[in-house]
């Protein structure tokens, strides 16, 4: 369970300190697929930040009831938009990169997913297209053998064939002790395919919904 | 394909090749430069000493009261090629860490691994062991040109 209490981020900016994230509380449960939405600067991506501990917060997020340290980070994984991928290096060297850093590396779906998107194994992914770069991003973190896989808007400059394939490879692959934080504008694309949906405004948690209970009531993400 | 050990020590893909060519060759030229000074010590130790008729012939004896310069001046600039190399490897451990900003943001891959130290690993530790060459090379040559200094210039001229 990734459980987040009382997050509070501020930044300072010229005109003067900005808070990021108000009071954040929510439960992730393992095998969940969530979907974080909100407009560009609502804080999204500063949440996966925090969790990841790549920005200093108030609060307390903890994994299966630990901090997050180095001793459990790995059970994270992190696709980013910016990539997080050294772009120098091909494909098959970031294999051999994560299965000596990751133990948990799935080699396995690594070799499945590289075949299924035809993605090059031996050019640096410097010259790879940026749907193809977004392709990969999400492989790594899908590979890294993590239990909780936070994707932020990975698919920014895909087009929607791409978009489309994965979520359907996505709903085929995952083992259900995963589980997938996706933040993402684009609502009406993954309606289908989270099972919660996390809005974000200003920094706040306006809703925290099932798609299941939506469902139930007749109403969709999107309406 | 397996990830080789001596990758460990540098940011993935980068061309450290490039780099570590480039300080031999600075280090090497940097301790020729500082073989100039034996020049400027032999030009200084010859002024120590005149010309006189020694019966019928010409001898060479130290002038009476005659003082070498301090060591310090005549190593003068001599041992800053190795200052500038540390100079340069105090950038190269900066630029190794600006890698993993640059064309992607893999500072957001290396700070998820186990590994804690990684990055701090990969940054520094191949600039400190230049760093450390350096100072050696630095200080064995300080050694050797002071021990010259010391021991070939005449006691009566030492200032």
């Amino acid at each position: 369970m990734l459980e987040i209490r009382e997050l509070n981020k501020y930044y300072k900016s010229p005109l003067g300190i900005v808070q990021a994230l108000k009071n954040v509380n929510m439960q992730i449960p393992r095998g969940e697929i969530v979907g974080v939405f909100g407009e560009n600067g609502a804080g999204k991506s500063t949440l996966f930040k925090c969790i990841l501990n790549y920005v200093g917060f108030k609060g307390e997020i903890t994994i299966d009831g630990e901090k997050i340290t180095h001793r459990n980070i790995e059970k994270i994984s992190f696709a980013t938009c910016e990539h997080s991928f050294f772009p120098n290096l091909t494909p098959e060297s970031h294999k051999a990169f994560y299965e000596m850093h990751f133990p948990g590396f799935r080699k396995k779906r690594y070799e499945g997913l590289m075949e299924f998107f035809e993605l090059p194994k031996y050019e640096a992914l410097k010259r790879f297209s940026t749907g193809q770069k977004n392709q990969f991003e999400v492989i790594l973190a899908l590979c890294q053998g993590a239990d909780y896989i936070l994707m932020d808007e990975p698919f920014a400059g895909n087009d929607i064939f791409n978009r489309e394939d994965f979520y359907k490879v996505l709903l085929g692959i995952l083992e259900p002790q995963e589980t997938i934080l996706l933040s993402t504008h684009l609502m009406e694309e993954v309606e289908n395919f989270v099972g919660r949906a996390i809005l974000i405004r200003k920094g706040e948690v306006i809703g925290d919904v099932s798609t299941l209970e939506l469902d139930g009531q007749g109403n969709s993400l999107v309406s | 394909m397996k990830w080789e050990k001596r990758n460990e020590w540098f940011p993935p893909g980068y061309e450290y090749d490039r780099e570590f060519r480039m300080i031999v060759v600075w280090l090497i030229a940097s301790i020729l430069y500082s073989l100039r000074y034996l020049a400027c010590y032999y030009e200084e130790y010859h002024g120590l000493f005149i010309n006189v008729k020694v019966d019928g012939g010409i001898q060479r004896v130290v002038h009476v009261g005659a003082k070498i310069a301090p060591f310090r001046d005549i190593l003068g600039y001599h041992l800053y090629g190795l200052v500038i190399a540390i100079i340069f490897l105090l950038v190269f451990a900066a630029l190794h860490y600006c890698y993993y900003f640059q064309d992607s943001r893999s500072i957001f891959l290396v700070r998820r691994l186990p590994d804690r130290w990684y990055v701090m690993r990969t940054c520094i530790v191949a600039p400190a062991v230049g760093i450390l060459v350096t100072l050696l090379c630095m200080g064995s040559l300080w050694l050797i040109y002071y021990g010259v200094y010391i021991l070939v210039t005449p006691k009566e001229c030492l200032p």
